[in-house]
């Protein structure tokens, strides 16, 4: 079903109660124009009357100063016309402007609409027998039950209806919208909550038809939160289960090569150790990426993270493999608070700076920022290794793809693991070349709103 | 300097007692929580590596039994597991250090190293790094046995590097740790009061300055 449940009630109940309206409003109108066509004809009635007994009483004796004398006051009241025709067609008295009207049978008098000197008006015939022969009378008036005729009071009815209609609509709508505060207040908390927020919707403020539909989307809510909860579970033991052989064959490894003394065998053994790193980057990056997607870290771990901090762990942590490899590593750190897990954004960190490391030769230099800018935390680590060019930027977010002449440790899934993350977040990642159009820029942008106010203190 | 590795996997724990032997420390291998309760009842360890995934009373329990008991022993927690929980939880119930496996057994060896100091630093004040030679609360340095004469602001700066040793540690933390000897200490002081102690400690020891994240204070390579 589509549309919004407010503009159909208002449409259920305004477009009935319009048709109902105008349906009255019809009914005022032609009610009213039958009384004003009724009234009408009565007074012509009454004057063809009146006339027709002066005549019946003058004898027949000249019909004229007789009706004159009859009609007098009738004529009054102005728009009253009449004209008296003997049987010869003769008139007797009054206009000859009026026309007579065709006889109809059992009719007496016939009543007659026309227009005369572009006038509405309403006519009456009445035929009588008077003492000098037949006569015809012919009574006017201008007719009051035309549209422009019609008296004010029927078009101020029809206004205050269009207004009493139009007050309905108001209070159909207000009704509407106050009827359906509840559906708001849902919908402001279910917008207030984050997009991985698990809880249960509170049900208690929320109209009976609401909470069959409220009940399904807990009980769905909280089948995703165990499947959640069951797969951050499963990844932990799988970290666990995995972990554990690596760091023992990694340790005794160490310990194989530091013993050696045989120079055939250390070649070997230096080749196995590098596998091994690898299998370790690869098991470990595979777990990132798992916790990642799940979007476990979302349900509990999200706190406070201050990336300065992040970024002064991170070179902590890297600085001794950049001077081995005769690299300058360097922070512009300014405070910028973000909401996240500090695991997955040392490890997000961890990855550029890993790439940067991987890619700047001896003696280059790697940079990384921090801040804020125009509200929006960032987080930006510049390198001066060969760059990317631009038709591989999008490819090298691409699970297990490899720069073409990428060096060999590589697993390719440590900028899909940035990425991952980044989405996690709902940040975006973008890759260029840095001012000086040399090597690789990695900045990563916040969207404004989270940027949290800053912890007092450090 | 003894130390005890509590840890079930066998391959990790004899891996990590030989490396850690090979270091030239004395050190003793428990399985269980149960087996570490006995031998931390029998002797005295100078820092104890502990994994969490233990069975019977894991490494949590373990943590918090031994400072229950008083024991300050520095700890080193190694875990497989990366939730952050975990991380906060051993720092609450008291261990010092969290190492995620695989760890290189050389990092394992550093760490052990520095807490030691850190915990010998503490207790007596002494410690040793590169050929120098430092008595913070005698407030004395020595290079070969001859002794270093250092302003108070200098000794303020040393006394925090020493602390810190091996680690980053930025200007602003500095600044924040001269501010009891001079309140309006600048940025510009920080770098000449570096300057100056890195003239009087020679080649002895080493104080990196890192763009944009600090110094640190290092042996010689």
């Amino acid at each position: 079903m589509k549309g919004s449940i407010r503009r159909r009630l208002v449409l259920f109940l305004a477009l009935p109660l319009v048709a109902l309206k105008l349906c009255d409003t019809l009914y005022y109108y032609y009610a009213n124009v039958a009384d004003a066509r009724r009234a009408d004809s009565e007074r012509l009635t009454v004057t063809a009357r009146v006339l027709a007994a002066g005549l019946a009483d003058s004898s027949g004796a000249a019909p004229s100063a007789t009706a004159l004398r009859v009609a007098a006051p009738l004529m009054a009241d102005g728009d009253l016309r009449y004209g008296i025709i003997s049987a010869s067609g003769t008139l007797l008295g009054g206009e000859a402007s009026l026309p007579t009207l065709a006889p109809v049978a059992q009719q007496n008098p016939v009543y007659g609409d026309a227009t005369i000197d572009g006038q509405p008006m309403r006519l009456l015939t009445y035929r009588v027998n008077s003492p000098s022969g037949p006569l015809t009378i012919n009574v006017g008036s201008l007719s009051r039950s035309t549209a422009r005729q019609l008296n004010i009071p029927v078009w101020r009815r029809l206004l205050w209806d269009f207004f009493e209609l139009d007050m309905s609509l108001l209070l159909i709508w207000l009704g509407v919208h106050f009827g359906l505060r509840p559906l708001d207040r849902l919908r402001r908390e279910i917008d207030a909550r984050s997009a991985d927020d698990l809880n249960p919707i509170r049900e208690t403020p929320v109209p009976s038809e609401l909470r069959p539909l409220l009940q399904s989307l807990n009980r769905l809510l909280d089948m995703q939160n165990s499947a959640v909860r069951a797969q951050s579970e499963f990844v932990a033991n799988a970290a666990h289960q995995l972990r554990t052989p690596i760091a023992g064959l990694v340790a005794q490894l160490e310990l194989l090569i530091a013993d050696n003394q045989d120079p055939a065998s250390a070649e070997r053994l230096a080749r196995l150790a590098s596998g091994l790193r690898q299998l370790t980057r690869s098991a470990n990056q595979l777990l990132t990426l798992s916790r990642a997607e799940s979007g476990i870290n979302q349900l509990a771990n999200k706190v406070k993270v201050d990336l300065k901090d992040l970024v002064g762990d991170a070179a902590g942590r890297l600085v001794d493999r950049a001077i081995g490899l005769n690299i300058e590593l360097s922070a512009d750190a300014e405070p910028a608070v973000v909401r996240a897990d500090p695991s997955l954004l040392e490890e997000m960190l961890g990855n550029l700076v890993d790439n940067a490391l991987n890619a700047t030769p001896s003696g280059g230099e790697i940079m990384i920022y921090s801040g804020v800018d125009n509200g929006q935390p960032f987080l930006m680590v510049d390198d001066t290794g060969p760059g990317i060019a631009p038709a591989e930027r999008e490819r090298v977010l691409e699970r297990f793809y490899r720069s073409p002449g990428s060096r060999g440790t590589g697993t390719g899934l440590g900028l899909a693991i940035v990425d991952e993350i980044v989405r996690l977040y709902g940040a975006t990642l973008s890759i260029d070349a840095p001012p000086g159009g040399r090597g690789t820029r990695v900045r990563i942008l916040w969207p404004a709103a989270t940027a949290a106010p800053r912890r007092q203190g450090r | 300097m003894r130390i005890l590795v509590v840890e079930d996997n066998e391959l990790v724990a004899d891996a990590v007692t030989r490396g850690l032997r090979a270091a030239g420390f004395a050190v003793d291998h428990a399985s269980s929580a149960e087996q570490a309760y006995v031998a931390c009842a029998s002797a005295a360890y100078d820092a104890a590596v502990i994994d969490i995934g233990l069975p019977g009373d894991d490494g949590f329990a373990l943590v918090a039994h031994l400072r229950r008991d008083g024991k300050l022993t520095p700890i080193i927690i190694l875990t497989a597991r990366q939730a952050v929980d975990d991380k906060l939880r051993a720092f609450d119930l008291g261990a010092d250090d969290f190492l995620i496996k695989p760890f290189e057994q050389a990092e394992l060896t550093a760490r052990c190293r520095a807490l030691i100091r850190r915990a010998n630093l503490e207790a007596s004040g002494h410690a040793l790094i590169g050929q120098l030679k430092v008595d913070l609360y005698g407030k004395r340095l020595s290079i070969d046995e001859r002794d270093v004469a250092l302003t108070a602001s200098e000794w303020a700066v040393m006394d925090y590097l020493v602390r810190h040793a091996g680690r980053i540690v930025s200007k602003e933390r500095l600044m924040e740790a001269l501010a009891s000897w001079d309140k309006d200490i600048t940025a510009n002081a920080i770098e000449v009061h570096i300057s100056r102690l890195r003239s009087k400690l020679g080649e002895a020891a080493v104080i990196r300055s890192m763009r944009g994240l600090g110094y640190r204070l290092e042996e010689p390579a």
